[in-house]
Parts: structure tokens; sequence; C-alpha cells
């Protein structure tokens, strides 16, 4: 068995080499090849991560571990770089090399035709490595090396398209915010190293549930892991990064920003729970962070009109949802809406790509409405992502989202924080999902046709090779949710499959079994007002309220996003670019500029640099001059204090 | 081995002699030769053989015990032979570098070699010196050599002028130190670090005002050709100014022998002086770190963003000098390891791009180098990433090496502000792999083509991957053996 589970230990291998062949041999080969060949990569890979995963089903063992080599070996601390294999990892390698599979297949059909074929393959195959590297690693510290490659390929992949100067900015700007939050995977790493010894991620877990309930040091590190999570789940106040990642293409966004990449941060904590589980106030500030992340990006996506940038805050939204998830401490609750998520927001963006594809690159939801007509498989494999996600019961979203709901209300974890007014958060998020979800879809798909005419008889369903994975993701879209019923009345498959993996000692609340049914009621209500009132303003009352409020503040403060880009360009980006014009000329305007850059503390300093760096050796020798006598200066004070 | 005479062991030091010898042997050459290329290939084999008796040393130091010579005034214990490969590693990349390039850019006078050689030969003497006199040889023989190089492009004014302020300023530089040095003398009655320390520690010492006085001065002297702030000012523009083979030679060799002094006075002569020492240099890391990261932002060459980015890099060493020690010497031996073989390896690239003169190293011109030139632009990103500290590459691991070692001594603050230096260093290291492939073609390249640097760049991209995944080799070889003065 084990040697059938170590297996999958060769799926990222697998990928790295198809990444490697396109990227050397790509250009040489005629199109489809290079999409075969990162398919197959893939494939085998999914394959290969059945097979271990049956196989850790059928077997004694829930954890098998892989060991590549020692890495380091300094004094007492020791590290060597290997696969941990448990019932976590090999799941989140499912979505990975499945979702990844049918996404890459999808991609044959779109990519038809552009000219960075094979580059486009080889990005998507290295990302597809990088990333479960990220969830098979056994050390934070391979994990971290996952976590830097995925970065590197989003930032490739969103800028593929780089003749438009606006992707390559948008690339740049993922890039540098996902930093913000490595920084801070950085700084945990080196603060579990001081605290526990190692960074292998098992021992470090063992280690937390032995330290004192609460203490501050554990409370630190979750703080440093949750702005790491922060930064590449796109969680406030890092969120922005993520919109603007739509600028890559399609099956891009649908793999690396919606089903995978994203749910890192999520998989992080999961990963650490123990950890987090002895820590109520970083566990409540996860919450906290989700909660309110899922609350203003609901908000944003109402007046959003780019048909990829609602989808984005809406993916932003519900990975708020999995962090108050992970954060009231219900780990496998977190895993399984990132596992149901992963379906029907992939199947969300494949199908807003088929409908750009038809329409020529068209992607403002003002000049589409009425497809579902001509695209019947595209229309209605969305239709059943939107309800899916919107919560509709018996659909996949609705069980991982009451899920979510209902361990927030009866957590023990995080009771001291406010979880019931972070229920009604939730609550009244899950509505305003539907109701904007409704929109994206009425927008597009039915209502009035409101692109061009002469569009229209060119207007076309996409290829099989691109409708074949919406079907298969609208099946699962349906179906996953049925592995997770409520664990009151249900049999729960994931709760009990994940449990050895994200064993805490964490409880909930029981509730009588009508509390846990009234609770149900209360989400399958949320849902219903969201889709109804989504109904009546679009259908009904044909966009004429929404109309009337397009001016008011709060329909403002939604489109700018909150207002976060124009905060941080105001506080971070203008004070460098001024300060970058004004060193490229330092000896003409130096005074005028210099008062202009030293606005900003940055500005000030790099100003202050470049007055020192004068180019006269007489200015040098005077810095060095007065360097060494404030040295003397200060041995003479000292001589003299003491 | 029956040299008769007080205690001098010639293994000790056959290293930095077949520098010398070969130097020697190559300067006569050179007055009958018009091209330098047989110098080159002399210097080549001089520092082959150089290697070799290293690699023997080493062998036998980690097997039985360090060497001493003239009494514990040279030493060759484990650091210092390890810290001769990286100059070794240096020094040949560089003669690989120059080549080529001297012919191109007209520059190729035999005599180029020799100096190369002496100032290696110069670097490994500071590197074993185990008191102040011979630290102080070693380092002006090394600096000499590299002030002519830094002018070595005659007619040129900014080579000129790198080269004059690299000399007047380092003449300044040398007056702190043999001046801190005296008052070192003058406070304890030696020169050399152990006696010194012993004095120092000793019941009865009652100068330790005149010590430490004397220690920031040697400090100020060694922060010049480590180019820690605010003592750096020379070398943005040195190297800037500098033939691009010679500005990857001063970065790498002389900081890698600044960095090894200190190291070693920090391990043995400042523990015993006030703490203020120790608290002044931690000033001068954090000054460095800030300054150079945030100067390289605003730079619009590469070649000088590449400069500053070379004083950042000393900071993040001085980071582990701090540690000074076992830890801190290991850490930083392995930074430099990684960090000659990145940082030469992006002024390899940089001399295939740039034109004969040096000019033209703006973004604009690497852009759509993807496009045009699809092995430089990798070879380039793998040596930034690297620089950034992005895993899997080796200056990821260096970095978690040197921050550790600040962490384990104590400097929280210090290396916090490291790792938010280094989130800060990833936007000027990107920006020119975002030009390269994410922009289209703007210029003409020049048609370059040279084996030898081709050679220089395919051993440091195969480096810098490798020593990146397997860190563990090198930092094991660290480990054996004895550390001379450590600790006392």
């Amino acid at each position: 068995m084990t040697d059938l589970i170590s297996l999958a230990a060769f799926a990222p291998l697998l990928a790295l080499i198809g990444a490697l062949v396109n990227g050397l041999f790509g250009r040489a080969f005629r199109e489809p090849l290079p999409g075969v060949i990162a398919s197959l990569s893939v494939g085998i890979g999914f394959l290969l991560s059945i097979i271990a995963f049956f196989a850790l089903a059928a077997g004694e063992e829930t954890r098998v571990s892989i060991t590549l080599w020692p890495y380091l070996q300094a004094g007492s601390f020791e590290l060597s770089l290997g696969f941990a294999l448990d019932r976590l990892s090999l799941l989140m390698m499912l979505i990975i090399t499945g979702v990844g599979f049918l996404i890459h297949v999808y991609s044959i059909g779109y990519m038809h035709g552009d000219e960075g074929f094979s580059r486009y393959f080889m990005g998507l195959n290295l990302f597809v490595a990088a990333m479960l590297l990220l969830v098979m690693a056994d050390s934070f510290l391979l994990m971290f090396v996952g976590w830097e490659g995925v970065g590197i390929c989003s930032y490739l992949l969103i800028g593929f398209w780089y003749r438009e100067k606006l992707n390559a900015d948008a690339a740049r700007k993922a890039f540098i915010v996902n930093r913000i939050g490595d920084a801070g995977f950085l700084l945990a790493m080196f603060l579990t190293v001081t605290t526990f010894g190692t960074l292998d991620i098992q021992a470090v877990n063992e280690a937390a549930g032995a330290l004192v309930f609460g203490s501050s040091v554990l409370g630190v590190i979750g703080l440093l892991y949750l702005l790491a999570a922060t930064g590449k789940s796109a969680q406030l106040p890092l969120q922005v990064w993520l919109p603007d990642a739509m600028a890559g293409p399609t099956p891009v966004s649908a793999l690396i920003h919606a089903a995978t990449m994203v749910t890192a941060g999520v998989y992080l904590i999961a990963r650490v729970a123990p950890l987090f589980a002895q820590t109520p106030a970083a566990s409540a500030a996860v919450a906290w962070v989700g909660g309110l992340t899922a609350l203003i990006a609901a908000f944003i996506a109402f007046s959003q009109t780019d048909i990829k940038k609602i989808l984005a805050y809406s993916t932003i939204s519900q990975l708020g949802f999995m962090f108050v998830a992970v954060g009231v401490g219900a780990y496998w609750v977190g895993i399984f809406h990132v596992f149901t998520h992963a379906f029907f927001k992939a199947l969300l963006f494949l199908g807003a790509g088929s409908v750009i594809h038809a329409l020529a690159g068209e992607q403002d939801v003002r000049r589409m409405g009425g497809l579902g007509k001509h695209m019947r498989v595209t229309g209605t494999t969305s239709l059943i992502a939107t309800l899916a996600i919107a919560g509709v019961p018996l659909l996949s979203g609705f069980f991982s989202k009451d899920a979510i709901l209902a361990h927030t209300a009866t957590s023990e974890l995080i009771a001291d924080y406010g979880n019931l007014v972070l229920y009604a958060i939730l609550l009244v998020t899950a509505a305003m999902t539907a109701f904007y979800m409704f929109r994206w879809y009425h927008r597009v798909f039915a209502g009035e046709e409101r692109f061009p005419k002469k569009l229209r008889d060119s207007l076309h369903e996409s290829p099989s090779v691109m409708t074949l994975p919406l079907v298969i993701l609208a099946v699962c879209s349906v179906l996953a949710g049925y592995l997770g019923l409520p664990e009151f009345a249900f049999p729960n498959w994931i709760a009990h499959w994940l449990e050895p993996s994200v064993e805490t000692p964490v409880s909930f609340l029981h509730l009588s079994t009508s509390l846990e049914w009234l609770l149900i009621g209360l989400s399958v209500v949320a849902a219903a007002v969201g889709l109804g009132l989504g109904y009546w303003v679009y259908e009904r009352n044909r966009g004429r309220l929404v109309a009337r409020l397009e001016e008011s503040m709060l329909a403002r403060l939604s489109r700018s996003g909150f207002g976060f880009d124009a905060l941080y360009r105001a506080v971070f980006v203008e004070p460098a670019e001024g300060t970058a014009s004004g060193l490229s000329s330092v000896d003409t305007d130096i005074v005028d500029r210099g008062l202009r850059a030293g606005a900003s503390p940055v500005g000030l300093l790099a100003r202050a640099a470049a007055l020192l760096q004068s180019g006269y050796l007489r200015a040098y020798a005077l810095a060095m001059l007065i360097g060494v006598l404030v040295f003397a200066l200060i041995v003479s004070l000292s001589g003299v204090l003491s | 081995m029956t040299f008769p005479g007080p205690d001098i062991n010639w293994v000790a030091f056959t290293p930095p002699l077949v520098l010398l010898l070969t130097a020697a042997l190559a300067v006569l050459f050179a007055l009958y030769q018009e091209s330098g290329r047989l110098t080159a290939q002399l210097s080549l084999l001089g520092l082959v053989v150089a290697a070799l008796f290293n690699l023997h040393l080493f062998q036998v130091v980690r097997q039985t015990d360090a060497f001493t010579s003239f009494g514990l005034r040279y030493l060759a214990d484990t650091p210092a032979i390890a810290f001769n490969f990286v100059i070794l590693i240096g020094t040949v990349l560089a003669v690989l570098m120059s080549y080529h390039y001297l012919e191109r850019a007209d520059l190729d006078h035999p005599e180029y070699y020799p100096l190369i050689l002496l100032s290696a030969c110069g670097a490994m003497v500071m590197v074993a010196a185990g008191d102040l006199i011979t630290l102080l040889l070693g380092l002006e023989i090394m600096s000499l050599a590299v002030y002519v190089l830094s002018a070595w492009r005659q007619g040129s004014r900014e080579s000129e002028e790198a080269g004059m302020k690299y000399f007047l300023l380092g003449a300044f530089a040398s007056a702190f130190l043999v001046y801190g040095i005296a008052l070192l003398y003058g406070a304890s009655g030696h020169f050399v670090y152990a006696e010194i320390a012993a004095v120092l520690r000793g019941d009865g010492f009652d100068q330790l005002l005149l010590a430490t006085l004397g220690g920031m001065l040697v400090l100020a002297g060694l922060a010049f050709k480590a180019a820690l702030a605010p003592f750096h000012q020379w070398a943005p523009d040195a190297y800037t100014g500098a033939p691009t083979p010679v500005t990857a030679f001063m970065s790498v060799v002389v900081k890698a022998a600044a960095i090894a002094a200190l190291l070693r006075i920090f391990s043995s002569v400042f523990p015993d002086l006030s703490p203020l020492v120790g608290q002044v240099f931690a000033v001068l890391v954090a000054l460095t770190l800030v300054l150079g990261n945030l100067a390289a932002l605003f730079q619009r060459g590469v070649k000088r963003m590449l400069a500053y980015s070379a004083v950042a890099h000393a900071g993040y060493l001085g980071l582990a000098v701090l540690a000074a020690g076992t830890v801190g010497t290991r850490a930083a031996i392995w930074y430099l390891t990684a960090y000659t073989l990145m940082n030469v390896g992006a002024f390899a690239v940089l001399s295939l791009i740039a034109d004969r003169n040096d000019r033209g190293d703006d973004l604009e011109r690497f852009a759509g180098l993807g496009r045009m030139k699809p092995g430089l632009a990798a070879a380039l990103t793998v040596f930034l990433l690297s620089l950034a500290g992005i895993p899997p590459l080796a200056g990821f691991t260096g970095k978690i090496l040197v921050f550790q070692a600040a962490l384990q001594a104590g400097y929280v603050a210090l290396a916090i502000i490291g790792i938010v230096m280094s989130v800060v260093a990833v936007v000027y290291y990107f920006r020119v792999v975002a030009v390269m492939y994410f922009r289209e073609p703007e210029y003409e390249l020049p048609a370059i083509s040279s084996w030898a640097t081709s050679m220089a760049i395919v051993v440091t991209v195969a480096g810098t991957v490798l020593l990146g995944i397997f860190p563990g080799w090198w930092y094991g070889l660290l480990q054996a053996g004895r550390q001379l003065l450590a600790g006392m």
C-alpha cells in the first residue's frame, strides 16, 4: 500500500517534465501538441493521485512520508526535504490535478491560435508542479518553495498577454502585494524555528499542543501565518491584487485565481490546525478577517461590470467564508468549501471564458445578455454553478456554506470574540452572494440582447473540447456537496476522512436537532431572499431601481472597490513614483522636486540618500569623516558617563 | 619542510604564494606580449593550481588540525580556506569574463591579469590574517591592484573618476585603519589578535576606552572596504565606472576579504571591547540595508542598480558578522559563496548586453531580451531571482542562514529589517525580469559571442541552482575542522 501511495510523489515531477518539454521544444511543436503534452502530464498525475487516494483509504496508515534529500544540518537544527501524503494533502492533490486537468483540456480550445500557445502551457504546467509541491511539503521550508513558485507562475500568466501594458502592471502588482504576505511567511518561519527548533510541520503541530493554551508566542506565529495567508488568498487588506489579476487568460483565472492557488492560505491554516487551535486570539483574527472580507467583497461585486471581475470579487468573498471556517476551528469545513468552490467557481470562470470566446473578447456585461439561447451548454452549466454558489439547497455550495454558518454559530474556540456577530455577517453575505450571482447570470445569459447585432450571426457555442470540461464540472458542482451532509442527521464522509489530518481539541456547541434545522432554514432563507431580490430587481423591475441608485454614495463606494486601490496609490505608489522621477533629474531641479517628493517619509529618505550621493569626492570624504567622528564621540561620551 | 627559522609553515600559505608566483611570471610574459591572451591562460592555470593546493589544505585541515604560521599571525583554518575558495571562484570567473571583453573594449593589455592575481593574493592574506599588521598588508596588496583595475578604461571619464575616487577615499579609509591599529597597539602593546584579547581580558587592564576607540577606527576602515553605510558611497560610483569584469571582481572578492577580516576581529578582539562596538556596527548594518535597498529601487541603469544591490548585500553579510563565531562565520561564508555565483553571473550577462564602453545598461535595453536571447534572459532571471532571495535558489538559503544567525545572536529587530528590506528588493530585481519578458524589443543588441563569458554564465547558473537545492553539502564541509580564535 505504501508503495502505491508513494506513487503520487511523481505527480509534481511529471508536471515539471511537461513544463520543461514545452519550454525547451515547444516552439517547434505544432498546435495542439503542447496542450496535449501538458494535459497528459497533469492527467497522469491525477491518475496517480487517485490510486494513492484509494490506497490510503484502503490501508491502515493515515500518513505516508517520503524523504527526498537532507537539506541542511546546522548545529541542533536539521531539516530534510520531503513530502507528507496524508488525507488532507491527497484531497488537495485530487483537486489540483483533477480540476487542473479539465482546465488544461479546456485551454487547448481556448488558446487556439495564440502565438504563445506553448509558452502558455509551460506556465500552466509549472504552476501545477509548484502548487503540488506546496500541498505535499512536509516542512514549512519546502512549502515556502511551492508558495513562491505559484506566485511566480501566477505573475508570468497574469502578464501572459504582455503587449497590453495594463496586464504587465497587473502582474507586477499581484507579485508585489503577494511579497508582503511572503514576508509574513518568512517571519513566521523564523519564529517557528526559534520556538520549536524545527520546521517540520508535523513536529510543530505536535509540539504546539503541548504549549500553553493562548500563549502569546503562538498568537504571534499565528498572526504572521495569517499575514502570509491574506496575501496569497487575497483577503483584507491585501485583496487588491486579485481583481487586477483577471488580466490573465480566463482559464488561468479559473485554475490559479479561483480553484487552487488562492486557497493556499486556507490550506496553510488547516495544515497547522493544532497550532491555531491553541490560540483563540489568532483564530479569531483569521475569522474576522475572513468575515469582513466576505462582506466587503460581496458589496463590491454588486456594481462591477466586467464579467470576470464580478467573479473575482465573488472569489475573494468565498475565500472569506473559508477563512471564517478555519478561524472558528472547523478545519474540515474550510477544506470542504475549498473542495466544492473549486468546482463551481472554476465552472463559472470557464463559462465566462466561453462567453468571452464567443463574443470575440467582450468582457463588459452591459454589452451581453440573452446569451443562454445561443450557447445552451455554457448557459445551462453556468446556471448550475450560479445556483450552487448562491446556496440553493441540494447543490454543493449549499452544504459547504451551511456547514460554515452552523459552525460559526456554535464555535467555542472564538466564543469570546463575537462569533454570533460573525454569523450574522455571514448570513447577510450569503444573501448578498445569491443576489450578485443572480445579477451576473441575468446580465450575461438572460434578459435582452445588448451585444452588437453583427455578432449575433457569428455567435456560436464553444467547441466540445471546451464544453466537455464544463459539463463534467457541472456534474461535480451538483454532487460534491453530498460528501459533507450535515453531521447531526446524516453520514458525513469528508469530516470523517479529514479527521486524522486536522485533529484538534476544538469543540462546538451541541445544539438540539430542531435548532440545527432552524440554522439550515436560515441559510435557505438567505439564499431565497438573495435570489428573489435579484429576480425582482433585474427581471421584474428591469433595473430601474438600480439606475436610480447609480449615483448614490454606496454605489460609488462599491464601484471604487471600497477605495483600497486609491488609498494604496496615494500612500505607497505615488510618493515612490514622484521620488523616482525626481531622482532621474537630480542635477536640474533638485529643490523643486525635492519638496514635492518630500511629502512622504519614503520619498524623504530616498531624497536624502540621493542628496548624499552627489558624486563629489569631498562630500563622500565628509560623510566618512562624520561617521568616524560620531564613533569617537560615542566612545568618549561612554567614557565620560561611566 | 625543514626551513630554518622561527615557525614558518609554508603549507599554510601555498595558495596565495602560487598566485604571487604566477603573477610575477605573467608580468615577465607581459613584457613580450601585445595581447593579454597568454597571460590570461597562464593566470587561469595558476588559479587552478592554487585551487588544488587549497583543496589539499582543506582536506588536511578537516582531518587533522588548523595551520598557523608566524606565531598566530597567519591562520589557515576552515573559514580561511573556505574563504580562499570563494576568492578563487570569484577570480576565475572574473578572468573568464575579461577574456574577450578586454579585446572588444580595446583594453587588452597583458598587465591586467597579473593585477587581478595580485589582488586575489592580497585578499587571501587578509582572510588569513591573525594580527593587525598582516591584515593591513593584505588589505593594501589587494587594494592597490584594484585601484588600478577600476581605472583601467583609459580615456573614459567615468572609469578614471571611479579609480581616482576609490583610490583617494581608500587612502582616507586606510588612514583610519592605521590610526586604529596604532591606538589598539598603544592600549594593549600587541598586534596579534590572540594576544590583544588576552591583555584586554587580563586583570588590571585600564585602557578600555583607548582600545575601544582603536577598535572603532579599525571598524571604520574595514567597513569602507565592505561598503557598509556611511562608508559605502564610493561603491556605486566605482562599480558603475569600472569595466564590468572589474566591477564583478570588486563586488565579490574585495567584499569577501573585508567580511572575512571583520568576522575574525569580531570573534577575537571585539568581544572584549566595550559593547558599544557591536551596537555601533548594528546601526551600520541597519543603515546599509535600508540605504542600499532604497537607493537601488530608484536606479534606471541596471549596472548601477546592481551596484546598490551589492551595497545592500553587504548589509545582509553584516548580519552574519554580528553573529561572528561559529554560526555567523559559516553563514557568512555560505552567503558569500552564493553571492559570488549569482552576482558575478549577473554582471557576466550584463557584459554581453552593454556595448563596448559599458554604456547602454538602461532598463530599456533589456526589453524583449526574453525573445531575442532566451538563454541569456533565462540566466539573468535565475541570478536576479536568487539575488532577491526566491527559493529554491542559492540566495534564498543564504538569506535564511544569515537571518537565522542574526536571530540567534539576539538581533531580532535587525533581522526583521533585513526581511522587510528583502521584500523591497524584489521590486527592483523583478523590474528587470518584467522588462525582459513583458516588453517588446526596442534596441538592436550588439552581436557578442564569447565562449569564455558563456562558460562563466553556465557555471554560475548551475552553481546558483545546485547550491540552492543541495545547500547541506557545502554547509556540511564548513562545519568540519576547527575555527581558530572563535569564541575566545
